[in-house]
């Protein structure tokens, strides 16, 4: 199975007068053909820094080292005008809130043929006709009319659907979904995820999902990789994320979780703070300040290393005692 | 959109009456009748010709103007005169109906202002749209400094500048009359430049809230150039609040219009106006005052029309979000 | 015993102001005063201002010679030690033209801006804290006077009124007034979202108390900035009442009346021209740099 997407060390820093932010500190990630992977993390982890650098989407304040392998090609060395023809072609990436994503000003169908006209795939009335054909796909009604309407004529729930049908029209290979459910209603976003299920089946289209939600990551992916100060820290199979999770923070998550079948007694919740933005890393250990199994061997930092099968861990606990 | 501009309509009409209403009682509350007070003055060619004027002459004339009905009668008289454009004679020129004084004027005025509004709009949004494309760098802030100078600077004071340098110093353009193109250069750019200086930073901060909104980052993410950015989604955003601040300035430009026809020796309504209000011709002056005020309405009706045009939300709905 | 709680709950009002003048500095980690020192267009402007104002409080005492005097052995002169900016058709001291031609400047300026303050203040405060039906029509009422042609009123109502400092600056005032009534009122309704008018009333405080204490202490931002902006519209009014011949009559040396003159000897004599516009324009940008000034360190959404 080849990897449709391979990231390598892949550092982001942000620098504007006097801060620097290390967003991303050293990311690994390899996404097969065809797979569905939910990046998971709280904010400030660095997962949405993570979506829009593989894009090259992000602000001219960041500078981007390591590599990005899209189908053999290292993005990241791509001269920009060649970068252009991938965005929206065979990358596509939808956003958290749709209404703040789109131009209140131009009608949403207006919106949705652009990615066919930038990369000049089609004519005008081309582009109408699957437009008009992808809403109906997405499930909403009456795409005829609606594809005159403005952003400001639909519902939340309805203007991720158009969204989702602005990434697509263009057939793209992977699409990167930034917390797009984060802002919707809790039935909505079922809806949408179901959509998005249904889509990536029909296309066999390869999807990055990031959320910080670790049940909707759980249900629209077949591996999760978790995210905490910049790094990695897990990465492991939907499936086995309650039975096999290694990593404490994981753990932590998983613990917070309120449970409903049994009393749960005091709340569970994962002591400290996460790292705020803009301050300075630990040397060793991202998580070890808050970890409960901290060792003095943690001042070092642990590297992603496999434990079995599709997961890797970057703890040195698994390595010497197995599963927490 | 058709609730948006009816409102907007009824408005117009109940500020015009509103400023025809006081400035009637304004010229209204000089005591004695004007017919009095002008031959007091021996502004009445007619009057000066005929000192004691007979009383059936006087009778005959306080009927024609209606001067023994009540105030409301007299006012109401007068407005639907001033609409129906039979707005009687002035004081100054009594053989020349004031219809014909501002028939002759107006044109020369509204293209002055209408010339400066081109000018001042154009300029101001090209040089917004640099200074943003270059936010931080030095294009910018100088552009955007030498536009705050000019904020505060009124008309009058940017022509006699521009007279100095063009006209004086180096000689090239005309500073005085209306007689051909080259006539309106000065004037208009005394007009324009001081809105310029406003409303460029104006634009400048709209298109750079355009440029660092979120749905431009949608643009990049599917495969949009910055061609494509500026002029396919951030101008149009960035218009629509400029134009907003474009609207109030019109009545102050009109305004000025009065000033620098006064400076440049231009024939126009402002000077028409300056001169009825120098000789006390009171027909004249309220004529020109409903006039100004009119055409003001108008133009922020204009304005506002526009505003509802380019605004979807207005189009759909007629309200604005 | 009542008097004490009184006081009490008085100081206790007081702290709400406070703190929210206290956060907007905190934020930027010092008080306003010195963040206006760090500004140093303002401080230029600021000197400026204070200086030609100085310069024009004293001008009958500063002047070289009498501004009505006529020398006609002295006319046309061109700038010299003995007339720093030259004498007119009347041989006439230019300086001393200038310096009072400012101080009628500067008295419409700075008068009409407390009166168009005080009718401002008042109604806008009224409109912005009832609100309803009140502000509605208020607010109508303003709309309505913003039809009106300014300068054209302005001058009817100098015609009506006559030709001295005190008409003028009201002519001046009438019609400048209401841009300060709304910004007034949308500071009044910003800080009547917050919750602490409500708490003030809670307590039993009365809404002329509350406006006071509460309210316009909170205001003063953008309401400063309007004024800082305010005095050099007026100013630039007053002189072109006189560009027109319709304002200060002379002997009294006004500024639009140097204008005229010097325009129309702007061939032959173009000093006469150059020394009150480059004065004036001077006194105009010292104001800019003095309102930008204020409007940063309030940090106010500047309506540019």
């Amino acid at each position: 199975m080849t990897d449709l997407l391979k990231i390598e060390d892949l550092h982001v820093v942000f620098s504007s007068t006097g801060t620097v932010v290390r967003a991303l500190n050293g990311l690994d990630l390899s996404l097969p053909v065809g797979h569905a992977i939910a990046i998971v993390g709280e904010s400030g982890s660095g997962k949405s820094t993570l979506a829009s650098a593989i894009m090259r989407i992000l602000p001219s304040t960041s500078s981007t080292s390591g590599r990005v392998l899209f189908d053999g090609q290292d993005l990241l060395g791509l001269p920009s005008k060649e970068m252009r023809l991938i965005r929206g072609r065979s990358i596509s990436m939808i956003f958290q809130n749709p209404t703040m994503y789109l131009n209140p000003t131009k009608t949403v169908g207006q919106q949705i043929i652009e990615p066919l006209l930038y990369h000049h795939l089609a004519t005008p009335a081309q582009a109408r006709k699957k437009a008009i054909d992808l809403l109906d796909q997405v499930g909403i009604p009456d795409p005829d009319h609606r594809f005159r309407n403005y952003p400001f004529e639909f519902s939340g729930g309805m203007l991720q659907r158009a969204m989702i049908a602005m990434a697509l029209i263009t057939d793209p290979k992977l699409l990167i979904a930034d917390e797009p459910t984060t802002a919707l209603d809790v039935t909505v976003q079922a809806e949408i995820l179901v959509l998005l299920k249904a889509l990536r089946k029909d296309r066999g289209m390869s999807l990055i999902f990031v959320t910080h939600d670790l049940a909707v990551a759980a249900q629209i992916a077949d591996e999760i990789y978790v995210m905490y100060g910049g790094l990695v820290v897990e990465h492991i199979n939907s499936s086995k994320i309650v039975t096999e999770r290694a990593h404490p923070y994981l753990g932590g998550l998983i613990r917070s979780i309120p449970r409903v079948d049994v009393d749960p007694g005091p709340l569970y919740f994962i002591p400290g703070q996460p790292i705020r933005v803009g301050e300075e890393l630990p040397p060793g250990c991202v998580f070890a300040a808050r970890c409960q199994y901290r060792q003095p061997i943690c001042k070092e930092r642990p590297a992603l290393l496999p434990v079995s099968q599709s997961h890797d861990v970057a703890c040195w606990l698994p390595l010497k005692e197995g599963s927490a | 959109m058709l609730k948006y501009l009816a409102r907007r309509i009824f408005f117009m009409i109940v500020a015009f009456f509103a400023v025809s209403l006081v400035t009637f009682l304004l010229m209204k509350s000089v005591p004695g009748t004007f017919l009095t007070i002008n031959m007091a003055m021996n502004n009445m060619s007619s009057a000066a010709d005929t000192l004691g004027i007979s009383d059936q002459l006087m009778t005959s004339l306080t009927q024609h103007f209606h001067l023994n009905s009540p105030w409301y009668v007299q006012y109401w008289f007068y407005v639907s005169g001033f609409l129906t454009s039979h707005m009687g004679n002035s004081f100054e020129f009594p053989d020349i109906p004031t219809l014909s004084l501002i028939e002759r004027t107006f044109p020369i005025s509204f293209s002055l202002a209408f010339l400066a509004v081109a000018v001042s709009s154009i300029l101001a949004v090209l040089l917004g749209i640099i200074a943003a494309m270059r936010e931080n760098t030095w294009v910018d802030s100088s552009t955007m400094f030498v536009a705050m100078l000019g904020t505060t600077i009124p008309s009058y004071l940017v022509a006699v500048f521009l007279m100095l340098i063009f006209g004086v110093w180096l000689h090239i353009l005309p500073i005085l009359g209306i007689n051909g193109p080259q006539y309106y250069v000065l004037p208009v750019m005394s007009l324009a430049l001081p809105i310029v200086s406003s409303t460029s930073r104006y634009m400048r901060n709209s298109v750079i809230e355009s440029l660092h909104s979120e749905y431009i980052v949608t643009v990049y993410a599917k495969g949009g150039s910055a061609k494509h950015v500026l002029f396919g989604h951030a101008m149009k955003n960035s218009l629509l609040p400029f134009i907003t601040v474009v609207g109030p300035q019109l009545a102050g430009l009109m305004m000025g219009t009065v000033l620098i026809e006064s400076l440049f020796g231009i024939p126009g309504m402002g000077s028409i106006f300056v001169n009825a209000a120098q000789q006390r011709d009171y027909p004249l002056i309220m004529d020109s005052t409903l006039l100004y005020c009119l055409v003001i309405l108008l133009m922020n009706l204009f304005v506002d029309l526009l505003y509802g045009v380019l605004d979807p939300r207005i189009r759909r709905t007629g309200y604005s979000s | 015993m009542i008097v004490k709680v009184v006081i009490n709950l008085e100081i206790r009002f007081n702290e709400p102001a406070l703190t929210v003048k206290e956060h907007a500095s905190r934020r930027r980690r010092s008080p306003l005063w010195q963040r206006f020192r760090r500004n140093k267009l303002a401080v230029l402007g600021a000197t400026i201002v204070l200086i030609l104002v100085l310069l024009a409080i004293f001008a009958p005492i500063l002047s070289p010679y009498p501004y009505q005097e006529a020398n006609f052995g002295a006319t046309y002169q061109d700038p010299s030690f003995a007339h720093w900016f030259g004498t007119d058709s009347l041989g006439r001291d230019m300086l001393t033209r200038i310096l009072w031609g400012m101080r009628n400047a500067f008295t419409v300026g700075f008068g009409a801006e407390v009166v168009e303050l005080t009718l401002g203040l008042l109604l806008g405060a009224v409109a912005g804290y009832m609100g309803g039906l009140t502000d509605n029509v208020l607010m109508r009422f303003v709309d309505i006077v913003y039809a009106f042609p300014s300068l054209l009123f302005s001058i009817i109502l100098i015609v009506l009124l006559g030709h001295s400092i005190l008409t003028i600056l009201i002519a001046v005032a009438a019609t400048s007034w209401v841009g300060m009534a709304r910004v007034v009122r949308s500071q009044v309704i910003k800080i009547r979202q917050t919750g602490y008018i409500e708490a003030a009333r809670g307590m039993g405080a009365s809404t002329w108390t509350i406006i006071r204490r509460q309210v316009l202490p909170n205001s003063m931002g953008p309401i400063v900035v309007a004024v800082s902006f305010g005095i050099p519209a007026n100013m630039t009014i007053e002189a072109g009442l006189s560009v027109l011949g319709l304002g200060i009559q002379p002997p009294t040396p006004d500024l639009g009346e140097l204008i005229i003159e010097g325009q129309q000897a702007v061939f032959s004599y173009p000093y006469l021209l150059i020394g009150p516009t480059v004065i004036f324009a001077l006194a105009l940008i010292g104001f800019v740099f003095l309102g930008d000034g204020f409007r940063d360190i309030f940090n106010t959404k500047s309506k540019r």
